[in-house]
């Protein structure tokens, strides 16, 4: 503080002057006289204090300014009681032993500054300058002036001058700082911010400074925020902000985002400061959320999952595994996962091991050894588990219970066994009525036949007619039976799905009807190019069977028209086959497909009732619908569907 | 070379519309009529009830039946395709039965032709006939015994 001696007022030297004179007081001269009343003057307009006293301490005058310096009534210090000595500070007494040193050898004491400890403890920063004072008993007289304000500007003026100095280099760090950083004072308010604070908040600097901190957290905390602030500021210390609590802050725009706040306290000339440095979280939070929410699919799963490390020391064990194996996750991580792998299956398992160390993902059917002995089934995923590197550093797995599975698979497989042997059955069933049914009726038509042909002359008319009648029946029983086979061949006949182009087959199929029934005019519209996954021959019976019923039921009418096309009902490919024929009764829609069933007498229109089964039949063993609208005399149309088959279905 | 047919049929009504319908066509001189499959074999190769028969005197022609007591018709025509004597004879299948299974097996076991009988026996006329004159005019049989 070198600039201090320089800002000393000079007059105070001149107040030294007078005073030394002052001490002559017995005396009597004009010049004295005047000299005094100056001084009196000077001491009583309380702009510098006097004080006078004997070298041992005791203070014998002292005029008001000094009193309002050291803050002490005139009777306390004229009293005795306190000695001048008293009212300097430890640290300054050398200072005055120096001055006494040299006011009892020269008679002055040179301008100095120091400190006096007023009444209540404070301090005072003062120049002080002193004489001896000619008289009897030797009293030294001090001139004291009041430095107080003086060196509270001075210390403004030296802290600004620091602060700037320390400004430049903090702001710089401040600046270069990967996190937002605010730094507010003890009433809350932003004093600074940096670039990534108005990144973060999205106000300008200018917005932020001399704003209250709360302006930057939502409204829901606002209130309570004071609080937290003011107990910091009591009770500082580098630490995290709001430990364990999850912290959100606002930005200018509204939105709220995730943070985590260090907060340090900055001891500053102009009292203590706080730096928080604030960092989004959002994207962490986001991933601890994925995080959480992959540990809970995992925990909740029903299948067990378990990690490993490459040496096959289970690290995770899920409620899923404590359910399948009847370890609970204390008991099993730490140990060997070969404690549930039963002794047959060890070469197995470390075959599996080596193979998914390796990068290979495995699949298994194995069987696993519970808590209490007892071996499960289980399916087994095991897959490597990679580091960001892509190095193999552990190994997951994911078993599933399949008992319920390979139970359900033998209990099927002893359906399909007993259905098997029904098939069997009825194909014994089936091969004795082509056979043994057959030929009694070959016997009644032949013999029918013989006596007609052979026997004619013995017959008349009537006993022909019976002849013939049983000559038809016989018949009519053969197509039955054919019927049947054909119908029962449908149902139990191997499946053989192929792209099968079905307008080839209605083509084909509606021209051996044509050649049939030369003399028939039948207007044919048949959509090209219509496909299905179907078995091929049993494509080709469905559209026969369907044809030949619309050309059967067309037979009586005059301008008979046949479509196979292809329209869409309910988002749904369908196939159609239309007629204007004889139709039929609505009423009657759904025993149109039952074996037998006819809505026409043989005389009208001739058949054995097992078309339109076999037709249903063949669409059902395809996954599709049948069905059919028509009405008398106009006709009738059937819908089917055949769906396209899934990939893995198997066949019966 | 003869004009012999064997029919191997043990439905008597099949039989007799069978022996009626080849007369009636006029192609066949003889008919000779076995009634199960074990007797079918015994004929042909001349042994048991048709032991004193000449061996060497083959029918032109054996209509076979499928479902037949003892043994069976497809089995019958496996014995006969393993007998070097008989293994060329011209064995036509007539049943019943238009099985997929059964005209397979019947052509897999060395079958010439496999027939079923109508019911309508005008048709099973026709058929016979058809039978006859291709089998008994139009066929060249290989001579017994005579193989490459």
């Amino acid at each position: 503080m070198h600039s201090r001696a320089r800002e000393v007022p000079i007059g105070t030297a001149h107040c030294v002057a007078p005073a030394m004179k002052y001490s002559s007081r017995s005396r009597s001269s004009g010049t004295i006289d005047d000299a005094e009343s100056r001084f009196s003057r000077l001491s009583e307009s309380g702009i510098i204090g006097v004080v006078i006293g004997n070298l041992d301490g005791r203070i014998v005058e002292i005029n008001d300014a000094a009193l309002a310096l050291l803050g002490y009534s005139r009777d306390e210090i004229l009293s005795g009681k306190v000695r001048w000595q008293d009212l300097t500070p430890p640290e300054w007494r050398s200072v005055d032993a120096r001055a006494i040193e040299q006011l009892t050898t020269t008679g002055v004491g040179a301008l100095r500054e120091k400190e006096y400890l007023r009444k209540d403890g404070a301090r005072v920063p003062v120049l002080i300058g002193s004489a001896m004072v000619e008289g009897d008993v030797p009293l030294a007289l001090s001139f004291i002036v009041d430095l107080t304000e003086r060196k509270q500007a001075q210390a403004a003026l030296e802290r600004l001058r620091q602060e700037r100095a320390i400004d430049a280099q903090f702001r710089a760090l401040l600046e270069a700082a990967p996190d937002a950083m605010v730094i507010v004072d003890s009433n809350g308010t932003i004093t600074l911010v940096n670039g990534q604070a108005e990144v973060l908040f999205g106000y300008s600097r200018s917005d932020l400074i001399g704003q209250a901190i709360e302006l930057l957290i939502p409204e829901r905390f606002r209130q309570s925020h004071p609080g937290h602030r003011g107990s910091y500021f009591r009770e500082h210390r580098v630490r995290p902000m709001g430990a364990q609590l999850d912290l959100y802050a606002l930005r200018k725009d509204g939105s709220e985002f995730p943070i985590e706040v260090s907060l340090s306290p900055l001891e500053t000339e102009a009292g203590l400061l706080v730096l928080s440095a604030i960092r989004d979280i959002s994207e962490r939070k986001c991933a601890e959320q994925q995080r959480a929410s992959l540990a809970a699919l995992v925990e909740s799963s029903d299948d067990a999952i378990v990690g490993k490390n490459l040496q096959g020391v289970v690290t995770s064990w899920n409620e899923g595994a404590h359910r399948l194996f009847g370890y609970s996750s204390e008991e099993i991580i730490g140990k060997h996962i070969s404690l549930i792998v039963p002794p047959q299956r060890a070469a197995e398992f470390e075959r599996v091991l080596r193979a998914v160390s390796a990068g290979e993902v495995q699949r298994i059917d194995t069987v696993r050894r519970r808590k209490d002995g007892s071996d499960v089934d289980v399916s087994l995923t095991i897959s490597p588990v990679r580091n960001m590197a892509g190095t193999v550093v552990g190994i997951s797995k994911v078993a599933r219970d399949v008992t319920e599975r390979r139970r359900a698979e033998r209990e099927l497989a002893r359906a399909k066994e007993v259905a098997e042997a029904a098939n069997r059955e009825l194909e014994a069933f089936s091969y004795s009525v082509a056979h043994d049914l057959r030929a009694p009726l070959r016997g009644m038509n032949g013999f029918a036949q013989i006596l007609l042909t052979e026997y004619k002359d013995k017959f008349d008319a009537e006993g022909q007619e019976w002849l013939n009648e049983i000559l038809f029946n016989a018949n009519r029983m053969a197509d039955l039976i054919d019927a049947l086979l054909s119908l029962s061949r449908v149902t139990r006949s191997g499946l053989y799905r192929e792209l099968v182009d079905l307008s080839a087959l209605a083509h084909s199929s509606l021209s051996s009807l044509a050649a049939q029934d030369p003399e028939r005019r039948v207007e044919l519209a048949i959509e090209e190019r219509l496909f299905a996954e179907m078995d091929p021959t049993l494509a080709r019976a469905l559209l026969d069977n369907l044809l030949g019923n619309a050309w059967k039921f067309t037979a009586k009418t005059p301008e008979a028209r046949i479509t196979f096309g292809r329209a869409e009902r309910a988002g749904e490919q369908t196939f159609y086959v239309r007629d204007n024929g004889a139709g039929f009764d609505m009423a009657y829609a759904q025993k149109l497909f039952a074996p037998f069933q006819r809505l026409h007498s043989n005389q009208e229109f001739p058949g054995t009732g097992i078309g339109l089964a076999t037709v249903q039949r063949i669409v059902r063993r395809h996954d599709g619908r049948i069905w059919a609208e028509g009405r008398p005399e106009l006709g009738a149309t059937f819908f089917f569907t055949i769906p396209v088959p899934e990939p893995d279905r198997e066949e019966p | 070379m003869s004009k012999l047919i064997l029919l191997v049929e043990d439905n008597s009504s099949d039989e007799k519309l069978t022996v009626l319908a080849l007369r009636k066509c006029e192609v066949a001189s003889q008919i000779t009529i076995v009634r199960d499959g074990a007797e079918a074999l015994d004929y042909l190769f001349a042994r048991g009830v048709h032991a004193g028969r000449d061996p060497g005197a083959l029918p032109a022609l054996v209509l076979l039946d499928l479902k037949l007591p003892k043994l069976d018709g497809v089995e019958v025509l496996r014995r006969i395709r393993a007998n070097d004597q008989t293994k060329s004879l011209p064995v036509v299948i007539l049943t019943s039965s238009k099985q997929d299974d059964d005209i397979a097996e019947g052509y897999a076991s060395g079958a010439n032709a496999y027939v079923r009988k109508p019911v309508d026996y005008s048709e099973f006329v026709k058929t016979a006939k058809a039978l006859g004159v291709f089998w008994l005019l139009l066929n060249e049989t290989a001579r017994p015994g005579i193989s490459r």
